[in-house]
């Protein structure tokens, strides 16, 4: 077998945790090394049952034999996806990849406009301020590598390529309103 | 104006005050004379900074200083950097016309000077505005934070690829119309410059549809992505309704969507090595760690009865009830099981509420259900809760089988 590029394990502890490497931010030196042995590493990562999954600018893992009847918890895990990105896409200043945006910028928007105001308000995540709220949802997308911090002193963050993904899997979803 | 001089003696200025041009031209704000006049080094700046100005190098306006137009435009120029403007290449064109037909009439070498001179121009702008414009679109798509903006600049880059193919066609047809005199003109350098036109417009023309095919690529991404905003609204409006799953191909999705985002993650065990433990100075030092930690609890000192008294007292200890032994008895008892429970005397340690006393009560019906038998007889109890409230317990009524 070909010899595996080096920091190969670091890149396993990241995505097998689910979580993405996208070509700018701090783990742009692993998406160097996975884009240039791509093939080498999706074949060995396959002989232990994970799927090295190439996207427009990130990385990550699918696992081939995964259990199907865990739908439920799929759901639930993406409902919460949902509020974040029904917040995010009704900002009039969009978070696009690439976009820097700051914690207090986003609560200001939330707070001047009613509509927002009230999404936040029903969101069910937790905080007792807006403040703290929106601090908790960007952790959530911090968590798997979607955002990632950026200036710690003005609390701004960075859009990765990985915050596609989530877009991507609205764009495959459809409702009865369409054609099936 | 400017006084009349040489143009060695415009050079010879111009290197004197090289440091304010520098500063003057990288900052392009306008700075106090003070300022100007402590970057010049030479021994007399004052006399070198009076030169500039009697000179219209730089200028001064309300005790500001800029540099002049000129300058600027020829720096520019000559490193082919700052703004470029499309419109002059049709002024351009038309002073070609002229100066063509100026030279036809009267083979002057001026002429041709400036024939040469704006060939190299125009080429120059054209070449220059088609790379300004691909990085202008690249940088728009991914930088330009606002959404509106970003579509708006990026239909004006649109028009903007257009005009530039328009000014290259004039161009072609300006050099087709002048074709007899492109021929005959004996001048290498006209003919050289011709050729680089021609070449310039040939390599550009498939970068010009690159950038064509890159705008309308950015711009069907931003329409995908409001319609993406479209969709997470609807989505989300279904979610709130509770008719993601009737509505949506959600379960489909999820059924097939394998990604460890949405996967449970596994988290790795593993067992130490023992050779790693015997054979390894890291593995001694954390088995001698574990081994003090050990000793430490084992060596615990001894207190005395009174403090262990105290500390009992202060501390209640909990203890769980031992089921089975406690079932031994209410077998050997004549009570049903919720009499037996709810008259039974605990130790002090064993939790006794009337919740603990219930969920003994439920945890031996369902444990001991073969050894039991209903009578299906309700029974009631009546207690008064911690706030005095008075409460009805309804129990069906249990016997261990050996009694029937």
């Amino acid at each position: 077998m070909k010899r595996l590029p080096g920091r190969t394990n670091e890149i396993f502890s990241i995505l097998s945790k689910g979580k993405f490497i996208s070509e700018r931010g701090k783990n742009e030196k692993y998406f160097d090394i996975i884009k240039n042995n791509f093939k080498d590493l999706k074949n060995y990562f396959l002989n232990i049952d994970f799927m090295l999954e190439d996207d427009n600018g990130y990385f990550y893992f699918s696992k081939p034999n995964a259990n199907e009847q865990e739908i439920e918890r799929k759901i639930i895990q993406f409902e919460k996806f949902i509020d974040i990105l029904d917040i995010f896409n009704s900002l009039d200043d969009k978070i696009l990849i690439g976009k820097i945006f700051s914690i207090s910028q986003i609560k200001l928007e939330c707070e001047n406009t009613a509509r927002l105001r009230e999404k936040l308000r029903k969101m069910n995540i937790e905080g007792k301020t807006n403040y703290e709220k929106i601090k908790n949802i960007i952790k959530e997308l911090e968590k798997n590598n979607f955002v990632e911090l950026y200036d710690i002193i003005e609390e701004k963050y960075i859009v990765l390529e990985a915050y596609e993904y989530l877009n991507k899997i609205v764009s495959k979803m459809f409702t009865n309103n369409r054609a099936k | 104006m400017p006084l009349k001089i040489s143009i060695k003696q415009f050079i010879q200025i111009l290197n004197q005050g090289k440091e304010v041009i520098d500063t003057l031209f990288g900052k392009k704000d306008n700075l106090q004379k003070d300022e100007i006049i402590s970057y010049i080094t030479s021994s007399n700046p004052e006399n070198i900074f009076n030169r500039l100005l009697i000179h219209n190098i730089i200028n001064e306006k309300n005790g500001k200083i800029n540099l002049d137009d000129r300058i600027i435009t020829l720096i520019e120029d000559y490193l082919e950097i700052g703004e470029i403007n499309t419109e002059t290449i049709s002024g351009d064109i038309k002073n070609l016309k002229n100066n063509i037909s100026y030279y036809k009439n009267d083979n002057q070498i001026k002429y041709l000077r400036n024939i040469k001179k704006t060939l190299r121009k125009v080429n120059n702008t054209i070449r220059r505005q088609i790379i300004l414009l691909d990085n202008q679109v690249d940088r728009t798509f991914k930088t330009e934070q606002n959404y509106n903006n970003r579509l708006k600049k990026l239909n004006n880059y649109r028009k903007e690829r257009d005009d530039i193919l328009k000014l290259i066609e004039e161009t072609k047809d300006f050099l087709e119309e002048k074709k007899g005199f492109f021929n005959n003109v004996r001048d290498n350098d006209i003919q050289f410059l011709q050729y680089e036109l021609k070449k310039t417009f040939y390599e550009n023309k498939e970068y010009l549809i690159n950038i064509q095919a890159q705008i309308i690529d950015y711009l069907n991404r931003i329409k995908i992505n409001s319609e993406i905003i479209e969709k997470i609204h609807k989505i989300k409006e279904l979610r709130d309704n509770a008719e993601l799953r009737s509505k949506t191909n959600i379960e489909i999705f999820f059924q097939k969507n394998t990604s460890l985002l949405f996967n449970k993650i596994e988290s790795f065990k593993w067992n130490v090595p023992i050779d790693f433990l015997t054979n390894n100075d890291k593995g001694r030092k954390i088995l001698k760690n574990v081994r003090k930690k050990i000793n430490r609890k084992n060596e615990e000192p001894l207190k005395s009865r009174k403090q262990i008294k105290k500390k009992t007292k202060n501390k209640k200890e909990i203890q769980r009830l031992n089921i089975d032994k406690f079932f031994e008895k209410f077998e050997k008892s004549n009570l049903d099981l919720f009499n037996f429970i709810f008259q039974n005397k605990f130790p002090v340690k064993i939790p006794q509420e009337i919740d603990d006393k219930l969920s003994y009560f439920v945890e031996i019906s369902l444990d001991f259900e073969k050894k039991i038998y209903f009578n299906k007889e309700i029974k009631y109890y009546f207690y008064e809760d911690k706030n005095g409230k008075k409460n009805k317990l309804g129990y069906a009524v249990i016997f261990p089988k050996n009694k029937n």
